[in-house]
C-alpha cells in the first residue's frame, strides 16, 4: 500500500511539473530586454542618439589641426597624459575611446543589416529605410576612424596603405585585420551609395539625429573630397543641397548669448558631435590668433563664433550642439554643402557659379558691402579658389575637418601649411610633408587584444 | 505605570506573609565522581533562593506545597526537580557536567532536519549561544571569525559605515565563480526557515534567530542544485515545542562604537599643502579653472592668491590669511561636527509555548542605530509569529507571518572625511561659535557673493546646515507568509507541502526642500534676469523624488519523505520532491518639482524638452531632468526536481546520494537547454562503533567522504542578441524610443558547475574534553561563466563565456578544548581555514599587465592563483631626475607605455603571493569561574599582500590629498639611495601611475588582531519570575597584536582609517 501511494503520488508530481513547465519558463526575464523582431526594435538601436550620433573620433582631428591652441598652462594642467598627446602629435596611442565607441556603432549598424531579414516591418519602404540608414551610419564611421587611424588617401597608393579595420558582420568570432587605404574608401562610398539608392525622400525626420538620403549625398561628398575627387565631391553636395539648402542669416541672430545656435537648426542635415577629451573643451581650447584676425569686421561670425576668455584669447563658442566641454558638433550641414560644390566648380573653372555659391553663403554670414560683392564677382580661378579656401575654414571651424584640409591641399600642392606647437620654451612641429603621413596610433589595448598593425 | 508597580509589589508582599514555611535540605554533588559542588545556585519558583556551602549542603524556606527547585551552576547541566513539600529526608542531587554531556545536533539543509550522526556531508553548525556570542545587527557579521572556511573579504570595508548594513562579500570554501562585477555573484545562498531569502540577509533579524547551519560540500548543500555553487548557509528561526510551559525571553543590548580615528590618515599638513597649491598656481595649474566659465569651485589659498596677483589684496594680508590656513586641520572640525561616537541598541521580545495541539512563538524585536557619521540613522522593527498546529496525530500544520519594517535617514547631501582626505585639508566647516561656514562645491564663492545682486537665491554650500536636513529616507517592509503541512501517511512515510509568499518593498524618498543646496542651485541656474524680473525656467520650489523597489515571490514545494529503521540494523531515509519559485521585481519613482510639501501641490506644466539657457552661462543650456525614475520589471522563474536517499548500517556505515534538476527562465534558449542535473554521492564510517576501536577515551570517530555537483546561476548571460531599451532617448530632447545592444549572443553558454570532493573527519575524546572536526576539500568550477574581455573593434567590451576551470583547496579545521573542568572551566577553541583558489583552465590570453597588478583584481590566466598580488618591478629611481623606473625586457627601463603594455609579460612582473588570506581563523578563549565567564576572540589572516596606498602625484594636485610619503620624496641626486617616492614633476607624467602599482608599494598582509573580549555575568536570583539573568560586557575590535608589516598599517582596510573599537552592554532575561 505504501509503496503504490508513493509511486502514484511521485509519478502525479512530476506530471503536475512538466505539464506547463516550458510555458512557465519562457517568460522573459526582463521586461526592457527584447530580442529583435520587429523594425521599430532595431530602428530604436539607430536612433540611440547618445550612442551613435556622439563621441566620433574626429575631435581628434580637430586637436591636431592649426584652428586651436592652448596655453601652456591649461595644457600642463591635463593630468591625463593620454590626453594631452594628441595635441603634439606624440607618436604614442590615443585613449581607448577613440576607437572603441566608433566600434560600438558599427556594432550597432552590422546589428541592423544582418538582421534585416529576420524581423517584421510594416512596409517593404520601411525595410528600406532602416537598411539605409544602418549603411549610412557604417559608412560615417568607417569615415570618422579613416580620418584619425589612417594617412591621407592618395589615389596612387591607396592600396598599399594601410586602411581601418572593416567590421561588415556582428559575429565577434571574425578575427579583425586591417584593410587597405582603397579598400576602406571603397566600403564607404559602397556603403553611402546604399544609403542613397535606400532611404526615401520622404519624409524628413523630426530630428536631424536620423540619417536622411541628403545626409548620405551629404556623407559621399565629403569623402571625394578627401579622396581629392573633386567632381564627384560637387555632384554629390549638389545632390544634397537639391533635397535641403536652407541658410540661416546670421544677422537675424542675436549676439548677446554666448551659445547662439540652436542644438537641431535648419542647417543641420545630419547631426553628429564628437569628442576631444581634456583639450577641446572651451575652458581649455583657444582659437588661432591668426585665424580669428582673417574673419572681416563685419563677419558675425566673429561674435557669434567667439567669446573672449579671461586671459584675452578667444573660445569657441558657437558650437552648433550648445557644447562647452569636450563635445562639439561635427555633422554635415548646408553650409558645407555649398562650401564643397563652389570649391569643385571652382575647380572646375566654373567661376561663376562657384562664386554664386560662395556669396549666397557670405550673404548669410557677413554685411556683404556692394563692392566686397563686385570683387567676388570678377574673381579668377585661383583667386576665387583661396577665397572659397579661406571661406571654408572660417565657416566649418571646430567641426573636425581642418586636417583633412590641411592634408589634402599640402597633396595639392598648391598650399603648404606646417604645424607648429609652442609649449614654453619647447616647440613641436609637423611639417606639411608628414601632415599627409600622420595617423594617430591605435589604443594599446586594442592593439593587445586583436593583434592588428599598429600605425 | 507606578500604581502597576504598586500593585505587583502589592500581591507580592501577600503572598509571602500568608504563607505557611517549609524547610528544604539538600546536598548538590557532581555525578561523575560523586564531590561536592560548592556555590551551586539553589532557587525554589518563588523568591527564596540560596547556594551550597562548601560541602555542597543547601536549606531553604519557601511558603509554597509544590516547588520546582531550580538548580543551575556553570559547567553543569540546569536542573529543574519537581518537590512535594514537606520532605522527611535531605535530597541528593547529582549534576550532569556539561563538558561530559554527548548532545544530539541536529542541522538543517532547509528540506530536512538530519542529525549530525547521521550525516555524510560538512555541516557547520553556529548555535544559538555563538551566534549571540556577538552583537551585530545582521545575522551574518556573526558568523566571522567563529566558523571556518567562511572568509569575509572586507575590500570595500569602510570606517564611514552608516548602520546596520555591513559590508562584506562572504566567500564559502573560496570562490565559485568568475563573475566579476555582478553584484553577489559570490554570494552564498541564504535560505531562511525552508525557502532561499531573496530579499537583503542584513534584514534579518538576529534576535530572532535559533542557529545557523553551514552547508560546506556536495552532500550538504547539492539539494539545493544550481543555486548552491557558493555554499548554502541555512538560518532557522526560534520555533516553540508541543507541551512546552509559556518561555518569555527579553534581550537588550547598547553598543557604542568609538569615533573614527581620522588621524591616522597619512597625509601632509595643511601647510605642505598649501606651498604645493601655491608651486601649482606658479606653473598656471589653475589657469584654465580660472578661465572657465563653469566657474568651478577653487581653493581658499587658490583664491587669495589670485587676488593677491591682480592687487586686489595687499601682499601681507593675503600671507596672514594664508598663514592662519596652515595651522587649520580639516579633521578637526570633522570630528567635532560630523562625526561622533556611534550608538546602536537592539531590544527583543520573545515568547513561546504550547499544548497538546498547538504552540507558538511570537518574536518581537526592535533596533536602533545612530550612525558615527552625524544625520545617519536607522530603526527597524522586526515581528514573527508561528503556530502549529497538530489537529490529527498524523497532520501538522505551520504558519507562520513575518513582518519587518526599517527605516534609514540620512541628509540628502553631506560631507565626511575619506580615506582620500577631503577636498580642501585646512578648510572650517563652522566659524569659532559652531555657525555652519559655506565650502566651495561647485562654484568659486567670489562669484556666488554677487552673483545676481540679491535677486537669487543663497547659493552657497554649507556642509553642516545641509548634514542637519536628514531628508533622505529609504524605508523597507517586508510580509513573509507561509504555510506547510506536514501528512503523516504512515509512521515512517510523510507527504509535505510547503508555501511561501512573500512580498517586499522599499521606498527611497529623497526632499530636497527649497532652502536645500540642491533645489537652491537648480533653482538659480535656472533664473534669468530680465530688466529686474525674475523669471524661473527651473520650478521654483522643492524637490521631491521617489524611487519604489516592489519584491513579489512565491516558492511552492512538495514533497514525500520517507524514513525508518529496517529490522534492527538497516535505516532508510528518502526524501522526493519538487519545486517552484517566482521572483519578480519592479523599481519605478518619480520626481516633482515646484513641490511644496506642506500643501503636497507640486508644478505640473513643464516642458522637459525645453532647454533654458543657464545663469551666467555657466553652461550653454539644460532642462528639467526627466521626472520619471524608469520603470523595470524582472522575473525570475525556477523548476526543480530533487530527490536524496540516506542509508546507514548499524549505525556506523551511512551511504547518501542526492539528485537535482533545475531549469530558470533566465537564459532566454530553448527549454531543452536549461535543465541541468547535478548530484551528490557521500559516505561515512562510524568507527568508534566498531569493536575493535572501542576504547573508553574515544566517544566519536567518524570518517566523512562526499562528491558531487552544484550550480550556479548567472542572471545577467543571455543566450542571444538582445536589445535593451532605455526608458527614454539618450538625448533628452529626442522623443524616438532608443535602444541598445544588451551583450553579444553566445547559444552554448551553460551554467557553471561546481564539483566538490570532501574527506572529513568528525572525532570526540576523553569524554569531550577534546572534539572538533577537519576537513579538506577540492572544489573544481566547470564551465566557469566570465564576461571575458574581446577586441573591442568587435564593437562588444566582453561577452559573457564559459571561460575555463578554477580549483580550491582548503582545510578546514574546528577543534574545542576543554582544558580545565570543576570550578574553573576553560576552554578554547579553535577555527583554521586555508584555502587557496587557481585558474585551471582559461580561454583567456594574456592581454597587459595593467588588470593584474591592481591587487583584489581577479587573475583569468591559466596555472596563476585567483587571486594574485603581482606588481611592476621596480629598478628604483632615476639619480639624476628621480623618477621611477622598470624593467621593459630586462632592460632598466623609463617607458612606463610599453612597461605597462603587453611588452612586459606576467612573468616579468613580481608575483608577491595571494592577495587573499591563504591562512584565516581565530582562537577563542573561555574562562568560566562560578557565575563569570570571559572570553576573548583573537583573529588571524597570514599569508597574503596588500598594496598600500603610496604618494599619487594626481591626487595630491587634483583632490588635494597628498600621502606623508611627500616627505621622502627625491629631490636631490643621491636621494634615490634612502627613498623610492618620485620627485615632483609637472606636468604630471605616467610614471606616477606606474609608481602606484610597482613592487615597492606592496606590504605583507599578515596580522593577528584581538578581535573581541566578552564578560558575562549570571545573575543567580530569582527574583519577580526571573528564572535567568544574564549581564554581558564586550569589546570588539580591540587591537592588532602582531603585523608583519613595518608601518604599522592595518591590513583589513589596506592601510586606511582603521575601523573604530566598539563596547557593548547587554543583558538576556528568561522568564
Amino acid at each position: 500500500m505504501t509503496k503504490i501511494f508513493k509511486r502514484i503520488s511521485l509519478i502525479l508530481l512530476v506530471v503536475m511539473a512538466q505539464y506547463g513547465c516550458s510555458e512557465f519558463l519562457e517568460l522573459k526575464p526582463d521586461k526592457k530586454i527584447v530580442a529583435a523582431t520587429t523594425g521599430e526594435n532595431l530602428l530604436a538601436l539607430m536612433d540611440n542618439v547618445e550612442s551613435m550620433n556622439n563621441n566620433f573620433s574626429a575631435g581628434l582631428t580637430e586637436i591636431a589641426s592649426d584652428n586651436l591652441f592652448l596655453p601652456v598652462e591649461n595644457w600642463n594642467a591635463i593630468t591625463l597624459e593620454e590626453y594631452r598627446n594628441p595635441y603634439i602629435w606624440a607618436p604614442e596611442p590615443v585613449a581607448q575611446m577613440y576607437w572603441n565607441t566608433i566600434y560600438r556603432k558599427i556594432l550597432a549598424s552590422n546589428v541592423v543589416i544582418d538582421q534585416i531579414d529576420d524581423v517584421t516591418h510594416t512596409s517593404e519602404q520601411a525595410r528600406q529605410q532602416l537598411l539605409g540608414i544602418a549603411k549610412f551610419f557604417r559608412a560615417y564611421c568607417f569615415f570618422d576612424l579613416a580620418q584619425v587611424f589612417s594617412v591621407a588617401y592618395q589615389s596612387q597608393d591607396a592600396n598599399s596603405k594601410l586602411g581601418i579595420v572593416l567590421r561588415l558582420s556582428s559575429d565577434v568570432n571574425i578575427i579583425s585585420k586591417r584593410s587597405t587605404l582603397e579598400q576602406t574608401y571603397q566600403q564607404i562610398i559602397a556603403d553611402y551609395k546604399e544609403a542613397v539608392r535606400l532611404i526615401g525622400d520622404n519624409p524628413t525626420p523630426l530630428y536631424p539625429t536620423r540619417p536622411t538620403k541628403a545626409a548620405a549625398y551629404g556623407g559621399l561628398a565629403r569623402t571625394f573630397l578627401a579622396m581629392r575627387e573633386y567632381d564627384l565631391a560637387g555632384i554629390y553636395a549638389d545632390s544634397c543641397l537639391q533635397l535641403n539648402n536652407q541658410l540661416m542669416d546670421y544677422s537675424a541672430i542675436p549676439g548677446e548669448r554666448p551659445y547662439p545656435f540652436e542644438r537641431f537648426n535648419k542647417e543641420v542635415i545630419f547631426f553628429s558631435q564628437m569628442v576631444g577629451s581634456g583639450l577641446l573643451p572651451e575652458s581649455v581650447a583657444r582659437i588661432d590668433t591668426m585665424l580669428y584676425a582673417s574673419y572681416e569686421e563685419n563677419d558675425y561670425r566673429k561674435t557669434l563664433f567667439f567669446s573672449e576668455a579671461n586671459d584675452g584669447y578667444l573660445s569657441f563658442t558657437g558650437d552648433y550642439g550648445q557644447n562647452t566641454n569636450a563635445s562639439k558638433f561635427n555633422g554635415i550641414t548646408t553650409a558645407e554643402m555649398l562650401l564643397i560644390r563652389a570649391e569643385s566648380n571652382a575647380r572646375k573653372n566654373q567661376t561663376d557659379i562657384a562664386a554664386k555659391d560662395l556669396i549666397m553663403l557670405q550673404e548669410n554670414r557677413m554685411l556683404l558691402t556692394p563692392e566686397k560683392l563686385q570683387s567676388l564677382l570678377t574673381l579668377n580661378k585661383d583667386q576665387l579658389l583661396d577665397e572659397i579656401l579661406s571661406e571654408r575654414r572660417k565657416e566649418l571651424v571646430f567641426r573636425g575637418l581642418r586636417l583633412i584640409d590641411i592634408r589634402r591641399l599640402n597633396s595639392e600642392g598648391t598650399q603648404f601649411i606646417n604645424l607648429k606647437r609652442t609649449l614654453g620654451d619647447q616647440t613641436y612641429s609637423l611639417s606639411s610633408e608628414s601632415v599627409e603621413t600622420f595617423a594617430f596610433k591605435i589604443p594599446t589595448e586594442v592593439i593587445d587584444m586583436s593583434g592588428i598593425e599598429q600605425n | 505605570m507606578k500604581t502597576i508597580i504598586t500593585c505587583i509589589l502589592l500581591v507580592m508582599f501577600i503572598s509571602m506573609a500568608y504563607g505557611q514555611t517549609n524547610l528544604i535540605k539538600g546536598r548538590i554533588l557532581n555525578a561523575t565522581d560523586s564531590t561536592p559542588i560548592p556555590n551551586v545556585s539553589v532557587h525554589a519558583g518563588d523568591m527564596s533562593s540560596t547556594s551550597t556551602d562548601s560541602n555542597g549542603m543547601f536549606e531553604l524556606r519557601t511558603t509554597n506545597k509544590e516547588v520546582t527547585l531550580h538548580i543551575s551552576h556553570v559547567g553543569f547541566e540546569t536542573v529543574n526537580l519537581p518537590t512535594s513539600l514537606p520532605i522527611t529526608e535531605p535530597l541528593t542531587i547529582m549534576l550532569e557536567s556539561t563538558a561530559t554531556q554527548l548532545e544530539e545536533v541536529v542541522v538543517s539543509t532547509g528540506y530536512e532536519d538530519i542529525p549530525l550522526e547521521r550525516a555524510t556531508g560538512s555541516f557547520e553548525k553556529i548555535d544559538n549561544a555563538l551566534l549571540n556570542r556577538s552583537v551585530s545587527m545582521d545575522v551574518l557579521s556573526r558568523l566571522e571569525n567563529v566558523t571556518t572556511g567562511v572568509y569575509f573579504d572586507k575590500g570595500s570595508a569602510n570606517f564611514n559605515f552608516t548602520g546596520h548594513r555591513p559590508i562584506h562579500d562572504v566567500f564559502v570554501h573560496g570562490v565559485s565563480t568568475m563573475r566579476q562585477g555582478e553584484p553577489g555573484a559570490n554570494a552564498p545562498l541564504i535560505i531562511l526557515d525552508n525557502f532561499p531569502y531573496e530579499g537583503d540577509a542584513n534584514n534579518i533579524n538576529p534576535n530572532d534567530i535559533e542557529s545557523v547551519t553551514i552547508l560546506k560540500d556536495a552532500a550538504a548543500a547539492s539539494i539545493w542544485g544550481a543555486k548552491a555553487g557558493n555554499g548554502v548557509i541555512v538560518i532557522k528561526s526560534k520555533t516553540g515545542n508541543l507541551n512546552q510551559p509559556l518561555k518569555i525571553n527579553f534581550t537588550a543590548n547598547t553598543t557604542l562604537t568609538e569615533r573614527p580615528d581620522l588621524y591616522q590618515h597619512r597625509t601632509i599638513s595643511s601647510s605642505e599643502y598649501i606651498d604645493v597649491e601655491r608651486f601649482l598656481f606658479e606653473q598656471g595649474f589653475y589657469n584654465a579653472m580660472e578661465t572657465n566659465r563653469a566657474k568651478p569651485a577653487l581653493s581658499p589659498v587658490v583664491e587669495l592668491l589670485i587676488q593677491q596677483r591682480d592687487g586686489l589684496v595687499a601682499n601681507s594680508d593675503a600671507q596672514k590669511q594664508i598663514d592662519a590656513y596652515r595651522q587649520k586641520d580639516i579633521r578637526d572640525d570633522m570630528l567635532r561636527y560630523v562625526y561622533r561616537n556611534a550608538v546602536q541598541q537592539q531590544y527583543s521580545l520573545g515568547l513561546s509555548g504550547g499544548g497538546n495541539k498547538h504552540s507558538f512563538s511570537l518574536n518581537t524585536a526592535y533596533d536602533r542605530a545612530n550612525a558615527s557619521l552625524v544625520g545617519f540613522e536607522n530603526q527597524r522593527i522586526a515581528t514573527r509569529l508561528e503556530n502549529t498546529l497538530k489537529p490529527l496525530d498524523k497532520l501538522t500544520i505551520q504558519t507562520g507571518i513575518r513582518w519587518g519594517y526599517y527605516i534609514d535617514k540620512k541628509p540628502g547631501t553631506s560631507d565626511s572625511y575619506s580615506d582620500n582626505g577631503y577636498r580642501y585639508p585646512y578648510i572650517s566647516l563652522a566659524d569659532e561659535n559652531g555657525n555652519p561656514m559655506p565650502v566651495p562645491k561647485d562654484y568659486r564663492l567670489g562669484f556666488i557673493d554677487t552673483a545676481g545682486r540679491g535677486k537669487l537665491l543663497d547659493w552657497h554650500y554649507q556642509p553642516l546646515t545641509e548634514m542637519a536636513k536628514q531628508n533622505n529616507e529609504t524605508s523597507g517592509s517586508e510580509i513573509i507568509l507561509n504555510i506547510s503541512t506536514d501528512y503523516n501517511i504512515t509512521p515512517s512515510l510523510t507527504f509535505t507541502v510547503r508555501y511561501q509568499h512573500s512580498r517586499e518593498a522599499i521606498e527611497t524618498s529623497l526632499l530636497h526642500d527649497l532652502d536645500s543646496y540642491y533645489t537652491r542651485n537648480l533653482i538659480n541656474r535656472g533664473t534669468a534676469l530680465d530688466k529686474g524680473n525674475v523669471v524661473y525656467n527651473f520650478p521654483y520650489g522643492g524637490i521631491h523624488n521617489q524611487k519604489r523597489i516592489r519584491s513579489i515571490n512565491h516558492n511552492g514545494r512538495a514533497q514525500l519523505a520517507y524514513g525508518a529503521k529496517l529490522h534492527n540494523n538497516h535505516e532508510l531515509h528518502t526524501l522526493g520532491g519538487f519545486e517552484i519559485q517566482q521572483y519578480r521585481n519592479i523599481h519605478d519613482g518619480f520626481i516633482l518639482y515646484g513641490y511644496d510639501p506642506d500643501r503636497l501641490t507640486y508644478a505640473a506644466n513643464i516642458d522637459y524638452t525645453y532647454r533654458y539657457p543657464v545663469f551666467a552661462n555657466l553652461a550653454s543650456s539644460e532642462m528639467v531632468p526627466s521626472p520619471i525614475n524608469g520603470p523595470e520589471e524582472t522575473t525570475r522563474r525556477f523548476v526543480s526536481f530533487f530527490a536524496n536517499a540516506s542509508y546507514s548500517y548499524k549505525g556506523k556505515y551511512i551511504v547518501s546520494g542526492s539528485a537535482r534538476r533545475d531549469a530558470s527562465n533566465l537564459f532566454g534558449v530553448a527549454t531543452n537547454n536549461k535543465w541541468t542535473p547535478l548530484w551528490s554521492a557521500g559516505f561515512a564510517w562510524v568507527l568508534n562503533k566498531e569493536p575493535f576501536m572501542n576504547v573508553t577515551w574515544l566517544s566519536l570517530l567518524k570518517l566523512r567522504a562526499t562528491y558531487g555537483y552544484s550550480g550556479n546561476v548567472s542572471n545577467q548571460a543571455v543566450g542571444m542578441t538582445t536589445l535593451y531599451y532605455y526608458s527614454s532617448n539618450t538625448m533628452p530632447e529626442v522623443s524616438w524610443p532608443a535602444a541598445a545592444i544588451s551583450s553579444p549572443p553566445n547559444p552554448q553558454l551553460r551554467w557553471e558547475k561546481v564539483g566538490n570532493l570532501n574527506v572529513g573527519v568528525d572525532f570526540s575524546l576523553w569524554n569531550n574534553r577534546l572534539s572538533g572536526s577537519i576537513d579538506l576539500y577540492q572544489k573544481k568550477t566547470n564551465d566557469l561563466i566570465s564576461r571575458f574581455p574581446l577586441d573591442p573593434t568587435t564593437g562588444f567590451g566582453s561577452m559573457d563565456m564559459n571561460v575555463g576551470k578554477t580549483e580550491s583547496k582548503g582545510i578546514d579545521v574546528n577543534i574545542k578544548s576543554v582544558n580545565t573542568t570543576g570550578r574553573l572551566i576553560w576552554t578554547s577553541n579553535v577555527v583554521f581555514s586555508y584555502n587557496n583558489n587557481w585558474v585551471r583552465e582559461s580561454y583567456y590570453g594574456y592581454s597587459s599587465p595593467s588588470s593584474y597588478v591592481r591587487t583584489g583584481g581577479w587573475s583569468n590566466m591559466k596555472g596563476t592563483m585567483f587571486f594574485p598580488a603581482y606588481s611592476y618591478k621596480w629598478a628604483g629611481l632615476n639619480p639624476e631626475t628621480g623618477q621611477p623606473r622598470g624593467y621593459l625586457n630586462g632592460k632598466v627601463s623609463e617607458d612606463y607605455r610599453q612597461i605597462t603594455s603587453r611588452e612586459t609579460t606576467l612573468d616579468e612582473l613580481v608575483l608577491h603571493g595571494s592577495a587573499r588570506p591563504i591562512f584565516f581563523g581565530a582562537l577563542r578563549n573561555t574562562v568560566q569561574y562560578d557565575r563569570f565567564s570571559l572570553s576573548a576572540n583573537i583573529a588571524f589572516r597570514l599569508n597574503y599582500f596588500f598594496r598600500r596606498t603610496g604618494l599619487d602625484y594626481q591626487r595630491l594636485f587634483s583632490s588635494g590629498d597628498g600621502h606623508e610619503d611627500y616627505r621622502k620624496r627625491w629631490q636631490h641626486p643621491g636621494d634615490e639611495q634612502y627613498t623610492h617616492v618620485p620627485a615632483l614633476q609637472y606636468p604630471l607624467g605616467a610614471g606616477n601611475t606606474f609608481y602606484q602599482y610597482s613592487e615597492v608599494l606592496m606590504e605583507p598582509g599578515d596580522h593577528i588582531r584581538l578581535q573581541d573580549i566578552r564578560l558575562d555575568y549570571r545573575v543567580g536570583q530569582s527574583y519577580w519570575g526571573v528564572k535567568q539573568l544574564n549581564l554581558f560586557l564586550l569589546v570588539n575590535n580591540v587591537g592588532i597584536l602582531w603585523r608583519a608589516n613595518d608601518l604599522k598599517l592595518d591590513p583589513d582596510v589596506r592601510g586606511g582609517i582603521p575601523l573604530p573599537r566598539s563596547y557593548a552592554v547587554g543583558l538576556n532575561l528568561n522568564f
